[in-house]
C-alpha cells in the first residue's frame, strides 16, 4: 500500500468530516440569518415624558427618539466618536473651526432631503435656552454656517477640541430635524416627531404604548455596529415600547411573552433566573456600565470641609462591600470617575484608600471631629443611591463618626445636589463619556472653587484631543481627587436586560439603551 | 329642586377657587424644582436658573397664580412642564379609564355588598354574619398592591386568563377591554366592598328592628318582599353617602391599581407628576378630581331624596 492511497484516504476522511460539519452548521446559519419583518414588544421602566429630542433629558425619552432622530455624531462602544448623519468631520488645527460634511440623500420621514439648512436649523435650535436644557453647553459656539448643500460649518469663539463630544451626547439626542415639521406642530415636537432615524414615530398612547414603524428609505452609516455607532439596519417592521413601572409585574409580562424584551431586568431576581426563567429560553444579559454612583461632600460645609476628616472617611468605606450592598453584585467597584473600559483610562485610577479602620479612626482623631452629626442626604427613588447610603452609614459609625441619614423625594435631592446644599450627598448620574465634561461635577459641594487647579486641568483636557496628553491630565486629576477626597467613587453598575432567546441580533451596551436596530426575531 | 341645583352650582365656584388656590400653593410650597427635574442630574445651578427663568418659575409667586387663574377663567389648564401638551388634552384621556375602572370597581363593589349586608344583617349572631364579619375585615385590611400583585400572579401568570400588562379602553373593543379592567376592578372594588357591606350590614340591623317593618310581615308580606322592598330601600339612604364618599376615595386610590395594572389613569399620572414636579399637570388634575367629588356628591345628595322621602330640597 502506497503513501498514496493513505493519503486518499486522509482526504477522504477530511473530506467526510467537513461534510458533516457543514451539514451539523447549516441550520444554525439559517436561525443566523437576519430575517426582515415582524414585530417586537419592549418593556421600558417608564413612560415617555415628551417627544422633542431638545427639550427634556429624561432617559426614557432618548430610548426612544435614538431610532426616530440621529445625530451628526455618536459614541462607539469604546466610547470614540463615530459619524452618524455625516460623512466625516475635521477641526482646524486650533480647534476653532469644525466642517462637517453631511450624507447625501438622507431623507427625512416626511420625504425630504436633510441638507446643511437642517443641521443650522437644529443645532440653532439646541443653542436656544428656552428651547433645550442642554443650551448652556453650547455657549462657546459663535455661530454656524452653511458652506454648501452638504457642508456645514461651526465656529467656536475659543479652542475646544472635546466640542464634538457635545453633538455625541447620549441624553438627549442632538438630533437633526425638519423645521417645516416643527412649524407645523406649534414650534415643539408634542406628538408626533418626525426624523431621520431607521423607525418612523408612529403613535403615542400616554402610558399605554408607543409605537415605531420601519422608515423603508432609510440611509446611514455603514461598518460593523459599535454602541450607538456603525450600520443602522431596520429588520423589524414595527417596534412597540410599553410602559411598565412596577418591577415584578414587568418580569410577570415576560414570562408571560406580553413582551419579548425587557430594558430593566432588577438584579434581584437574576437569582431566580439562574434557576429557571433561563431554562425557560430567556436569555440575561449583562454589560459593565459607564453610569458612576458616589458620595459627594460638601467642602464648604462644617466638619465635611476638613481633609482629614474626608480622608478618614475614605478609609473608612470598603467600596467592594459598598458596591455588594447597593447592587447585589451586578456591579464593579471603580474610585475614579472614568468608567473602566474607557480609551481614556489608565491603571492608576484604580488607585484609591485601602479599608483600613484604624488609619480612619487615627486621621478622624487628626481632624479634630468631636462627635457633631454629619447628615447624608439621600433618596429611595433610586435604591442603589438609598442602599450605598444605608453601607456607608454604617462604615463610618464604625469609626465614632455620628452619620444622620436624610431620605428626600427625588427633586429635593437634585435641588440640594446643583445647589451644593449638602454635607454628604449620596448619588449617581448617567455616563458621560468625555471625562473632562465629567470631572465638571466637582463643582457641586463647590470642590472647584475651592480648589481652582481642578478646573484648569479640565479647561486644559477641553483644548486637546490627543490621547496621551489628555490621559495624563486625567491622572493628574484622579490625583488631586485622592489627595483632597471631594467625592467617593463607589461603582458602574452593570446593566441587566433580558430577552426570549427567538429574539437575535440584540446587543446590551454600555449605555444601557436598548438599540433595536440590527435586532431581528426568528420566531 | 332647580332652586337646589342652582344653589349648589353657585356654592360650587368659591369652592373650587379656594381648592385651587390651595393646591397652587401646596405644589409650590413643596421643595424640589421642576427645572431641576427637567435638566436631570448633570445639571449645574446655572443650568437650573437658565431653564427656571425661561419657564417663568423666577417670577413672583402672586404674579404666576393670577396668570394661572386668569388662563383657568378662559377654560386654560396651562401646558406641561416637561411634554409640552396641554393640560386638558392630558386629563381628556386619562380621565375615561379611571373612570371606567372606579364604575366598574363600584358595580363590583355594590354587587358583592348589597346582598351579603342584607344576609349578615337577617342572620344577625349566627355563623353567617360571623363569616361575613370576617370577610369584611379582611376586605378593609388587605392593601391594594400585595392584592394586585398577587391576583395578577394567579390568574395572569399561573392561569393565564388575564393579560398581566397594558390595557385596551373598552370604548374602542368592549370584551378585549373588559378582560384588561376585570383584575384591576375587582381589586380596587374589594375595599369598598368591605366599607358598603358593613354600612348595609348596620343600617339593615336598624330599620329592621323598626315599627313598619314589623307592620309589614303581620300585613302576612313574604320576608323577601318584606326585606327587599321595605327594609332595604330606606336602609340603602345612609348607605349612599358612604357609597358617595367611597367612590370618590376610588378615584384617588386608583392611582396604586393603575400602577400595579399599568393602566394609564389620572391617578397615576398625577403621582408621575407630582414626582416631576409638573406644576401645571399637578394643579389641573387635582381641580379636575376637587371637580368631579363635588359633581358626585351633588348627585349623590340629588338621589337622597328618593330614598328618604323626608328629605326636602329648598
Amino acid at each position: 500500500m502506497s503513501g498514496i492511497s493513505l493519503k486518499l484516504r486522509k482526504a477522504g476522511l477530511a473530506l467526510l468530516a467537513m461534510s458533516l460539519l457543514l451539514a451539523l452548521s447549516l441550520p444554525g446559519l439559517a436561525a443566523d440569518k437576519p430575517k426582515f419583518g415582524g414585530s417586537i414588544t419592549v418593556g421600558l421602566n417608564t413612560d415617555l415624558t415628551a417627544v422633542d429630542p431638545h427639550t427634556s433629558v429624561a432617559v426614557v425619552n432618548a430610548i426612544v427618539l435614538h431610532h426616530v432622530f440621529e445625530p451628526l455624531l455618536a459614541y462607539g462602544e469604546d466610547l470614540k466618536l463615530m459619524p452618524v448623519a455625516c460623512e466625516s468631520w475635521e477641526a482646524n488645527k486650533d480647534y476653532t473651526l469644525y466642517t462637517f460634511h453631511l450624507r447625501k440623500n438622507k431623507l427625512f420621514h416626511n420625504g425630504r432631503e436633510m441638507v446643511a439648512a437642517d443641521v443650522k436649523f437644529s443645532l440653532d435650535r439646541v443653542m436656544d435656552p428656552k428651547i433645550s436644557p442642554r443650551a448652556k453647553h453650547f455657549t462657546g459656539v459663535a455661530g454656524v454656517e452653511v458652506k454648501d448643500k452638504y457642508t456645514v460649518v461651526v465656529k467656536l469663539k475659543k479652542p475646544f477640541a472635546a466640542f464634538p463630544h457635545l453633538l455625541a451626547y447620549i441624553n438627549p439626542v442632538i438630533a437633526m430635524v425638519p423645521q417645516e415639521e416643527l412649524a407645523k406642530q406649534g414650534g415643539v415636537f408634542k406628538e408626533k416627531p418626525v426624523g431621520t432615524g431607521p423607525y418612523m414615530f408612529s403613535e403615542w398612547k400616554p402610558d399605554r404604548y408607543i409605537i415605531l414603524k420601519k422608515f423603508d428609505k432609510y440611509t446611514g452609516p455603514t461598518g460593523p455596529r459599535s454602541g450607538l455607532g456603525g450600520e443602522r439596519i431596520a429588520y423589524l417592521d414595527t417596534i412597540k415600547l410599553v410602559p411598565i413601572p412596577e418591577e415584578s409585574v414587568s418580569i410577570m409580562a415576560l414570562l408571560n411573552k406580553e413582551i419579548d424584551l425587557l430594558q430593566y431586568f432588577p438584579p434581584k431576581y437574576v437569582e431566580k433566573y439562574n434557576k429557571s426563567y433561563a431554562k425557560k429560553g430567556l436569555v440575561l444579559n449583562e454589560v459593565p456600565g459607564l453610569s458612576w454612583y458616589q458620595i459627594y461632600f460638601g467642602v464648604n460645609r462644617p466638619v465635611t470641609s476638613n481633609v482629614k476628616f474626608r480622608q478618614a472617611c475614605a478609609y473608612a468605606i470598603d467600596l467592594g462591600k459598598v458596591t455588594q450592598a447597593a447592587y447585589l453584585g451586578h456591579a464593579k467597584s471603580n474610585p475614579s470617575i472614568i468608567a473602566r473600559g474607557s480609551v481614556y483610562r489608565t491603571a492608576y485610577h484604580d488607585t484609591w484608600y485601602k479599608f483600613d479602620q484604624a488609619k480612619a479612626k487615627q486621621l478622624l482623631k487628626e481632624s479634630g471631629y468631636k462627635g457633631e452629626t454629619v447628615v447624608l442626604d439621600t433618596t429611595k427613588k433610586y435604591i442603589a443611591m438609598f442602599r450605598q447610603a444605608v453601607a456607608v452609614q454604617a462604615a463610618l459609625q464604625a469609626i465614632g463618626v455620628n452619620v444622620k441619614l436624610n431620605v428626600v423625594e427625588w427633586p429635593v435631592l437634585l435641588k440640594k445636589c446643583v445647589n451644593g446644599d449638602f454635607q454628604m450627598l449620596s448619588y449617581g448620574a448617567g455616563g458621560t463619556p468625555n471625562p473632562a465634561l465629567a470631572y465638571a461635577y466637582l463643582k457641586r459641594g463647590g470642590f472647584e472653587d475651592a480648589y481652582p487647579e481642578i478646573k484648569k486641568i479640565k479647561e486644559a483636557a477641553l483644548m486637546t484631543d490627543d490621547l496621551k496628553t489628555l490621559q495624563g491630565l486625567y491622572e493628574k486629576a484622579h490625583r488631586i481627587t485622592i489627595e483632597q477626597v471631594p467625592w467617593i467613587q463607589l461603582y458602574n453598575y452593570n446593566y441587566l436586560q433580558a430577552h426570549w432567546n427567538y429574539v437575535k441580533g440584540y446587543k446590551t451596551i454600555n449605555t444601557g439603551y436598548p438599540i433595536l436596530w440590527g435586532v431581528w426575531l426568528d420566531k | 329642586m332647580l332652586k337646589f341645583v342652582l344653589k349648589r352650582i353657585i356654592y360650587l365656584i368659591p369652592t373650587l377657587v379656594l381648592v385651587a388656590a390651595l393646591v397652587f400653593l401646596l405644589i409650590h410650597m413643596i421643595p424640589g424644582d421642576p427645572a431641576a427635574v427637567i435638566l436631570g442630574p448633570d445639571a449645574t445651578a446655572e443650568d437650573v436658573a437658565s431653564v427656571r427663568q425661561a419657564l417663568g418659575l423666577d417670577r413672583p409667586l402672586y404674579e404666576q397664580f393670577v396668570v394661572w387663574l386668569g388662563n383657568l377663567a378662559h377654560g386654560d389648564f396651562g401646558v406641561s412642564i416637561h411634554s409640552k401638551r396641554p393640560v386638558i388634552d392630558s386629563i381628556g384621556e386619562r380621565f375615561p379609564v379611571t373612570l371606567c375602572l372606579t364604575t366598574l370597581a363600584l358595580i363590583f363593589a355594590l354587587v358583592v355588598a348589597l346582598p351579603s349586608g342584607v344576609l349578615a344583617a337577617v342572620y344577625h349572631n349566627t355563623n353567617k354574619d360571623y363569616l361575613f364579619m370576617i370577610g369584611t375585615i379582611l376586605g378593609v385590611s388587605v392593601p391594594g398592591f400585595w392584592l394586585g400583585l398577587m391576583a395578577l400572579l394567579v390568574f395572569s401568570v399561573n392561569l393565564g386568563w388575564f393579560p398581566s400588562t397594558g390595557f385596551v379602553a373598552m370604548w374602542e373593543e368592549f370584551w378585549e377591554g373588559l378582560r384588561y379592567m376585570i383584575l384591576p376592578a375587582i381589586t380596587l372594588g374589594l375595599f369598598m366592598a368591605a366599607v358598603v357591606a358593613r354600612m348595609v350590614r348596620s343600617s339593615m340591623l336598624e330599620v329592621l328592628r323598626l315599627e313598619y317593618v314589623t307592620h309589614a310581615r303581620a300585613k302576612g308580606l313574604s320576608e323577601w318582599k318584606v326585606i327587599t322592598k321595605h327594609a332595604l330601600k330606606n336602609a340603602f339612604a345612609p348607605t349612599l353617602t358612604t357609597i358617595g364618599i367611597q367612590y370618590g376615595m376610588l378615584l384617588g386610590g386608583a392611582v396604586v391599581t393603575e400602577t400595579v395594572f399599568s393602566l394609564p389613569g389620572l391617578g397615576k399620572y398625577l403621582v408621575v407628576s407630582i414626582y416631576m414636579r409638573d406644576y401645571p399637570v399637578v394643579q389641573g388634575c387635582i381641580l379636575f378630581i376637587a371637580l368631579v367629588y363635588v359633581f358626585i356628591n351633588t348627585i349623590v345628595d340629588l338621589l337622597y331624596g328618593y330614598f328618604d322621602p323626608r328629605v326636602q330640597y329648598s
